[in-house]
């Protein structure tokens, strides 16, 4: 019936009907790509293809400084690290992002990583390995043990099983490891269960910490079968126009125990005018061990004082001490520091284990490395508003300090330090003549994400544009496969 | 058999990627970047532009 009545139609009605039917099927088309009904979609960039007709999803690699684009054809990654972002036109649950890329990295730059922004008040991206020449070119006499994409390397025969090993790790007592397995065990990628021991457990008093620090904060706690009372003095110095809300995480073993918060609720702020805050975290049944307090604020707020009931903490990873106005001792237990003068003002000669380093340079990250063994290192700054990194822990008493972490297989790893184990989750990348092509997913569940834009990350740690070394990273592809819940398990509400 | 003039071939022509284009459009502001990523619209306009001049010339 319907060829009948088309048949009887004038060409031009045909022809008519023809365009609508065409612009028809573009609009289902395009509707297809925006909503994605079959959960998976891949996007990529193939830096060597000039022909591209749209504005396509992933883009350009900032900042401009961090990456060379007229040495060759392809983009090459010269500092550290380099951000691009990938629009999507609906939400996904996971990614896995895979890179080719050609390496012209020497051996201070052994780790390539990858990573998306997870958290944008704190900055913090979640890092998945791409690439660790340290682990690639791993030769230990004993037999690896893999398994579900961890691998255990040892310095000899000790265990044929993982499940020995775990065990052993556990209660703190692993074959060849008269010491702390913290001595003897290092980790990629891996949080293993692992006890840690507090050394020479004694009464803890209540301290007062009045060196102010700046932005998000890390701290450790060992308690045994005492309360806990936190109570922090904030000044939000609303430099920026964006909230700046407010939350202090108490953790153990990954599992959230207490949280506390204050939103922002200054929407417009006075630029520069300042606002005290405090918050307070108490919990008073808790079981003994090790426990994470994650301080949330972003960089426009300052802790002012820390009251807390338990002297027997320390700072992880990172520590901004600002506006004290008087020298600074830090002690931590890590044998090289990245520095950072925030201001000019902060330039300084910098003593570290008893060596003086120059601080000669303001926003610009400096690598000191200590060269005596001292288990305990002091750190002497004679001004503040300077951003202090290591591998380890840090603390303003000397006998306060512990490490409750296992040692990082990071670029300043050596194996000279008496490691028998070595335990990560990671899988060499594939290489092809010359070329790499490395992986890594992500959990994009609950990541932030603005204007339909996905943020991630390279890293190659130690990658500096104005060393004077040709070092680099050619990238040639990237491509992203996002895959998530498809348009029947959205309309059932099913998945996520 | 019926044949179509190509004064009116180019006009039908000229129609269509108006239409085409204001479509796309339309689904570019409803959903930002939907067509845009995979299409710049500057060639489909460029097509409409020489297209209609066509269709002028032709008339």
């Amino acid at each position: 019936m319907m060829m009948e009545f088309f048949r009887k139609k004038t060409l031009l009605f045909k022809l008519r009907a023809a365009q609508i039917a065409l612009i028809l099927l573009v609009v289902l088309v395009f509707l297809f790509l925006k909503i994605v009904p079959l959960g998976s979609m891949a996007y990529s960039k193939d830096y060597s293809s000039r022909l591209r007709s749209g504005k396509g999803f992933i883009y350009s690699f900032t900042p401009a400084e961090r990456v060379d684009e007229k040495s060759g054809r392809l983009p090459r990654l010269i500092g550290d690290p380099v951000y691009f972002s990938v629009f999507t036109p609906r939400t996904f649950s996971k990614v896995k992002m895979t890179v080719t890329y050609k390496s012209q990295l020497t051996s201070s730059t052994p780790i390539v990583e990858a990573g998306v922004l997870a958290d944008n008040i704190v900055w913090r991206y979640d890092l998945q390995p791409l690439d660790n020449k340290i682990l690639d070119d791993l030769r230990l006499p004993g037999r690896p043990l893999a398994e579900n994409g961890v691998t255990l390397w040892q310095a000899e025969n000790n265990y044929q099983r993982f499940s020995d090993f775990f065990a052993d790790l556990k209660t703190n007592n692993l074959e060849a490891c008269p010491g702390s397995t913290a001595s003897c065990l290092a980790v990629y990628n891996y949080n293993p269960d692992f006890n840690f021991q507090f050394p020479g457990l004694k009464d803890s008093l209540p301290t007062l910490l009045d060196v102010p620090l700046r932005g998000a904060h890390t701290l450790f706690f060992y308690i045994n079968n005492e309360p806990l009372r936190l109570d922090l003095k904030f000044v939000d110095l609303n430099q920026d126009k964006a909230a700046d809300p407010l939350a202090i995480i108490l953790s153990k073993d990954g599992k959230i125990v207490k949280q506390v918060s204050l939103a922002d609720e200054n929407a417009n702020p006075v630029g520069g005018q300042e606002e005290n805050k405090s918050l307070l975290l108490e919990e008073k049944n808790l079981s003994p061990g090790l426990y994470k307090v994650e301080i949330k604020i972003s960089d426009d707020t300052v802790i002012k004082s820390l009251q807390s009931s338990l002297d027997r903490f320390v700072f992880s990873g990172r520590i901004w001490p600002v506006s004290s106005g008087r020298a600074l001792n830090i002690y931590t237990d890590s044998s090289y520091l990245q520095v950072k003068a925030f201001v000019p003002a902060s330039v300084q000669n910098i003593s570290f284990d008893g060596e003086t380093f120059v601080l000669s340079e303001p926003y610009k990250q400096f690598n000191f490395k200590a060269d005596g063994g001292s288990p305990v290192k002091e750190i002497k700054l004679t001004k503040d508003d300077v951003i202090l990194e290591a591998g380890g822990v840090f603390s303003f008493s000397k006998n306060m300090l512990f490490n409750p972490l296992l040692p990082k297989v990071d670029r300043f790893f050596s194996l000279d330090n008496g490691v028998n184990y070595i335990l990560a989750d990671y899988q060499a990348p594939r290489i092809k003549d010359n070329t790499t092509i490395a992986s890594a997913e992500f959990n994009l569940i609950g990541v932030y994400r603005e204007k339909g834009k996905y943020n991630f990350m390279i890293s190659v740690p130690g990658l500096k544009n104005d060393d004077g070394l040709d070092d680099y990273l050619e990238i040639s592809e990237i491509k992203m496969e996002f895959s998530g819940r498809t348009l029947w398990q959205k309309l059932l509400g099913r998945g996520q | 058999m019926e044949k179509l003039s190509k004064k009116i071939i180019a006009r039908e022509t000229f129609y269509f990627l108006f239409w085409l284009s204001l479509t796309l459009v339309f689904l570019e502001i409803m959903a930002p970047n939907i067509v845009l990523a995979y299409f710049n619209l500057n060639y489909l306009f460029l097509a409409l532009v020489v297209s209609g001049i066509y269709s002028l010339i032709k008339k």
